[in-house]
């Protein structure tokens, strides 16, 4: 219960509490002490002085040195009378003396009390201040662990990244490593016996595709490098997206043979626009690797079509398909959705994703397991005015 | 089926590139040996048992349809093909802990040189051109 009392009254310690009442809460309590000293005698003796005193204190440790001093005064005034009849009516030296010792008392113990009530009020200032202090640590703490586990996830999936990268590397490396050996040691053995020139010509070829291999493979990687990095430049022409995927599809036409994926075209329709070509291309590219990596021995239907004013690009297969739980989660860097042993890197859709969105446009995913699945570009008519894509910096998971 | 005068050893290359059957192929059938090749653990196990018994498998790992591990859980429930040797060639980083639990006689790191390669299947399988 004093612990209560005492909190109440901490109230007047506060900024809150105005200067009106701190002052009359010590007028307050001084003029209670002077009525109790009315009701036991009406002299400064010693009851009434250490009452009277108890109040200035409390006055000085609550209200402030003003009020505590006003109150000094107050009770000063009132046991002028109450003294002797009045100063007019002459005061005795001993009450005199006593008054004027009061006076001095209650003024020192003013001062004390203000005094202690400042230190107070500073030390409960400090003790919020350490409080933030505190919660502010604590919460940059939790928000350094989390960031922490990102760091991590994004270190992960980049080791991922490369291990993927290096591996699909070593595999053209191979054959050019054998075939390399070859020669030369068919080469040391007996120069004029290396083979004949068709058969030389055989392995040079063979060589020389495993060059391109890696070639285009260090080109994803580029891409991946510029893409983070927003270096990716769009320069935009006027293109007619049928006649972009029919470039592509022939130019592709050894793998897709390979792969026994037939090409099915629906470009009944025209659908022109302001687009990057050389970036539409890879798009196109990097949809229909997918395709035959995923649908191998299964045809392949594209499809332009002009959709309310834009421009859409379908790609379909019917290969192993994808679960809709990962519909948003292969467009991600460094994800894949697919069993390890089919390669790649997981950047693909990835680099699908980021150009259209550079281009202005969105790509979507329609799919179920073992059902195929449809892959649809939309694009507006014009990518001109589309500000390049962010890169790295301002967007800590871009690292 | 095989004649008995064949007395060369069978190679059997499984890997899912189709440069690095033709390349390993090449190499071994100039070196006298006979070579197979199939593009994953499937069409291995095909060539298995219809009636074909290399001297020596050399497994790739990482191919669609049926992986090399796959392939090696699926060739150990036969005892007459579990008997055949296996040595893996692989592009992993770190092979060691892929192949630690399998039934393998030997392991080889793309790109592989061709000393090593001509060594490890001499090894198995004696020269190339089989015993007289």
């Amino acid at each position: 219960m004093q612990a209560e009392f005492e909190r109440q009254l901490a109230w007047l310690t506060k900024d809150e509490a105005s200067t009106a009442a701190r002052y009359v809460f010590s007028l307050g309590v001084a003029l209670a002490a002077l009525l109790l000293t009315l009701l036991l005698s009406r002299t400064l003796d010693g009851i009434n002085f250490l009452i009277v005193l108890t109040a200035i204190m409390m006055s000085s440790l609550y209200g402030g040195l003003g009020p505590a001093l006003a109150a000094t005064g107050l009770t000063v005034a009132a046991f002028c009378p109450i003294v002797g009849e009045g100063l007019l009516a002459g005061v005795q030296p001993a009450a005199a003396y006593r008054l004027g010792l009061f006076g001095l008392v209650a003024t020192l113990v003013s001062f004390i009390g203000s005094s202690v009530r400042s230190a107070r009020i500073q030390l409960e200032a400090a003790r919020r201040e350490a409080e933030e202090a505190v919660e502010s640590l604590l919460a940059s703490e939790g928000a350094r662990a989390a960031l922490v586990v990102e760091l991590r996830e994004a270190l992960r999936s980049r080791d991922e990244f490369l291990s993927i990268a290096s591996h699909e590397l070593k595999t053209p490396l191979t054959s050019l490593e054998l075939q390399v050996e070859s020669l030369e040691r068919a080469l040391a053995r007996d120069s004029s016996k290396v083979g004949s020139p068709e058969k030389v010509g055989q392995n040079l070829a063979v060589i020389e595709r495993q060059v391109v291999r890696m070639t285009e493979l260090i080109n994803y990687l580029l891409d991946v490098s510029v893409i983070l990095s927003g270096r990716m430049k769009m320069q935009a022409e006027r293109v007619e997206l049928g006649t972009l995927v029919t470039d592509v599809v022939e130019r592709l036409r050894e793998p897709l043979a390979t792969a026994k994926c037939e090409v099915r075209m629906d470009t009944k329709e025209q659908a022109f626009g302001l687009w990057d070509p050389v970036h539409l291309e890879a798009v196109i590219m990097n949809l229909l690797f997918n395709a035959m990596k995923f649908g191998r021995g299964n045809p392949i239907s594209i499809t332009v079509r002009n959709v309310l004013g834009r421009a859409e690009l379908s790609v379909r297969d019917e290969g192993i398909g994808i679960a809709p739980s990962d519909h948003a989660r292969i467009f991600e860097r460094f994800e894949r959705a697919v069993p390890e042993q089919y390669g790649g890197m997981g950047v693909g859709l990835w680099i699908v994703r980021r150009t259209v969105e550079a281009l202005g446009g969105s790509v979507r995913v329609e799919s179920e397991l073992g059902k195929g699945a449809t892959f649809t570009v939309s694009l507006p008519r014009s990518s001109a005015s589309t500000p390049p894509p962010p890169g790295v910096l301002g967007r800590f998971n871009e690292v | 089926m095989r004649a008995q005068s064949d007395y060369s050893k069978l190679v059997l290359v499984v890997d899912d590139d189709p440069d690095i059957r033709e390349t390993v192929r090449e190499i071994l059938e100039e070196q006298g040996y006979r070579v197979d090749d199939a593009e994953n653990g499937r069409e291995a196990l095909g060539r298995l048992r219809s009636g074909s018994t290399p001297d020596l498998i050399l497994l790739d790992l990482s191919m669609p349809v049926m992986s090399g591990p796959e392939f090696c859980s699926e060739r150990q429930k036969d005892p007459k093909l579990s008997r055949i040797p296996v040595v893996v060639v692989t592009a992993t980083g770190s092979p060691e802990q892929k192949v630690a639990k399998l039934p393998i006689n030997g392991l080889l790191r793309k790109p592989v040189g061709l000393d090593e390669l001509l060594g490890t299947v001499e090894r198995f399988c004696g020269c190339g051109q089989g015993i007289n």
